[in-house]
């Protein structure tokens, strides 16, 4: 235990004082506040296990709400959860089974990395559409596969744990790492129009947003760790910007029409085909459609909450690689709220 | 027009695309004036049930969409290799669709079927036809026709299943009922989606 564990609180601490309204849930921010004054009091951090756990929930909501009560460790915190939103909208358990943002969601997104499945890899080389965007984007190929976003990521984990002199080298090449690979997906993302090329299933779709986001974040985090307050809001508005503009499913409507009018011309006039396309493809668009967007707006909303986090290390007095490990190494199945609870209890 | 006529409703809310497919279909002349290019399908579509069906003469969009899913729905009955079902005079036309995508996606994939499946999705087509599909009907066959898509609709490997759809006419007209039955299913979706139809 160092003196930055004695931050964490878990929920079962901060609950009554929530109960009381000794303090105000800022639930954009993911924040907890001073009822009596305002004054930022604690920012809320999922655990790992937690992580994982939500990690694996279903993307239907009702389904979710089932599972959460019905799992014993979901079901002791259910409250919290649903204070941090995180089974109250289908966009945030999209977003967290995807990829959750924000600095309290710190181990969900180093989770999440750890989590790529590959699926975006294996469709870079399979699916011409795709593989004509990377060759648009020009360069080599395994600069958009997972293993760079391996890389960074070690980078910025071991910025956490190494001396001051490394530490600064670490995150600065776990930022320039992130950073590349974003600009990466972001021209491949405007070559290939994923949302409007039928060819490119929306899984496929939301996993290349997904690692935008994550690399946008890991950016973010490598940030925090070197410690500049406005860099990192400033990235953080780019970041949420593009997401908004260009690779959020802005016309859900004109996106269901393309891909429905491609699973048509795909089936011609097959009945079973057509049959197939009417029973299961095209109500089922409608619901992963349903999903990704709640998630982009939710990633968006995380992203921007992000950028505001800068200013933590003044409000919690420690540096940022100290609070990004507190959450990192944070037990068990839990939310937790990092500030000073205990001096007002 | 005939009032209130599902055919007419469907395609005017039909996209370019799907509108152009059933055209196809149907061999109608599409000269890409949307109103005429309506007419026209609605035209040649009935022309071919009529003659499928052995209906008395009627003049141009005359023939009821429900009579040509009668129709539909036993050749959809067939290709399951069920037996066609009693329709009783108050079904609704899309009771009827129901049974025929019920039907025909059974056929897509009835080869792997056990005969406890086989024996499920008749039943549950009989009760689609009587506008009564339990709650489980449609997201297991949503479930099995996605299980598909996702095995390999984007790579075209849905089994092209030896589906016998009779005469030329017919031929014309299945693909053509499935392709409104299409339009339907993309505008629920829409709704689905909270978007404007």
């Amino acid at each position: 235990m160092n003196k930055w564990d004695e931050l964490l609180g878990p929920s079962s601490k901060w609950h009554p004082l929530l109960d009381a309204k000794k303090v105000v849930l800022n639930q954009a921010a993911n924040r907890i506040n001073w009822a009596h004054n305002g004054q930022f009091a604690a920012a809320l951090s999922p655990s790992m296990g937690l992580t994982d756990l939500l990690s694996k929930l279903p993307t239907n909501l009702s389904a979710v709400a089932k599972v959460v009560q019905t799992t014993a460790q979901l079901s002791k915190i259910s409250s919290a959860l649903e204070t941090l939103q995180l089974v109250s909208t289908v966009g945030a358990v999209a977003s967290v089974a995807g990829v959750a943002v924000s600095v309290a969601g710190f181990a969900a997104v180093l989770h999440r990395l750890d989590r790529i499945e590959g699926k975006l890899d294996q469709m870079l080389t399979s699916v011409d559409e795709l593989k004509r965007a990377v060759s648009d984007v020009g360069g080599a190929l395994d600069g958009f596969f997972m293993a760079r976003l391996g890389q960074a990521r070690e980078s910025l984990d071991r910025s956490l744990v190494s001396s001051e002199r490394e530490r600064l080298e670490l995150a600065r090449d776990a930022r320039r790492l992130f950073q590349e690979a974003k600009h990466r997906y972001f021209e491949l993302w405007k070559r290939a129009d994923p949302w409007l090329t039928p060819q490119i299933p929306l899984l496929t779709v939301r996993e290349l947003q997904g690692r935008y986001v994550a690399c946008a974040v890991g950016e973010l985090y490598a940030e925090f760790v070197i410690g500049d307050e406005n860099t990192m809001a400033h990235a953080a508005r780019g970041a949420a910007t593009v997401l908004r503009e260009t690779m959020s499913p802005s016309d859900p409507v004109r996106v269901l029409r393309r891909r429905s009018d491609w699973f048509a011309t795909t089936a011609g006039h097959m009945p079973a085909k057509q049959a197939v396309a009417i029973a299961g493809a095209v109500p089922q668009l409608a619901e992963e459609l349903k999903v990704a967007s709640a998630a982009s707006v939710e990633s968006i909303r995380r992203i921007e909450a992000l950028g505001a986090d800068g200013e933590l290390p003044a409000l919690l007095d420690a540096p940022g690689y100290e609070i990004l490990r507190a959450m990192r190494d944070a037990p068990g199945v839990d939310v937790y709220a990092l500030g000073r609870l205990e001096e007002a209890a | 027009m005939p009032a209130n006529d599902l055919i007419f409703q469907r395609l005017e809310a039909a996209t370019d695309a799907e509108l152009s497919l059933i055209g196809k279909a149907v061999k109608a002349p599409i000269i890409g004036q949307r109103s005429a290019d309506i007419a026209a399908v609605s035209r040649e579509l009935r022309a071919d049930a009529t003659s499928v069906f052995k209906t008395p003469f009627q003049k141009d969009h005359e023939l009821r969409y429900r009579k040509i899913l009668e129709g539909v729905v036993g050749k959809a009955a067939d290709a399951a290799g069920w037996k066609t079902p009693s329709i009783e005079p108050d079904a609704e036309e899309t009771w009827l669709e129901d049974f025929i995508v019920h039907a025909f996606a059974f056929a897509a994939n009835k080869k792997g079927a056990t005969a406890a499946a086989s024996r499920a999705a008749r039943e549950a087509g009989e009760r689609s036809v009587r506008g009564k599909p339990a709650a489980a009907d449609h997201s297991n066959l949503a479930k099995d026709a996605a299980l598909i898509v996702i095995a390999g609709f984007q790579a075209g490997l849905i089994a092209k299943a030896a589906i016998w759809l009779g005469g030329p006419a017919m031929r014309r007209v299945t693909p053509a009922v499935l392709g409104l039955i299409h339009i339907r299913a993309r505008l629920e979706a829409e709704q689905n989606l909270g978007g404007t139809t």
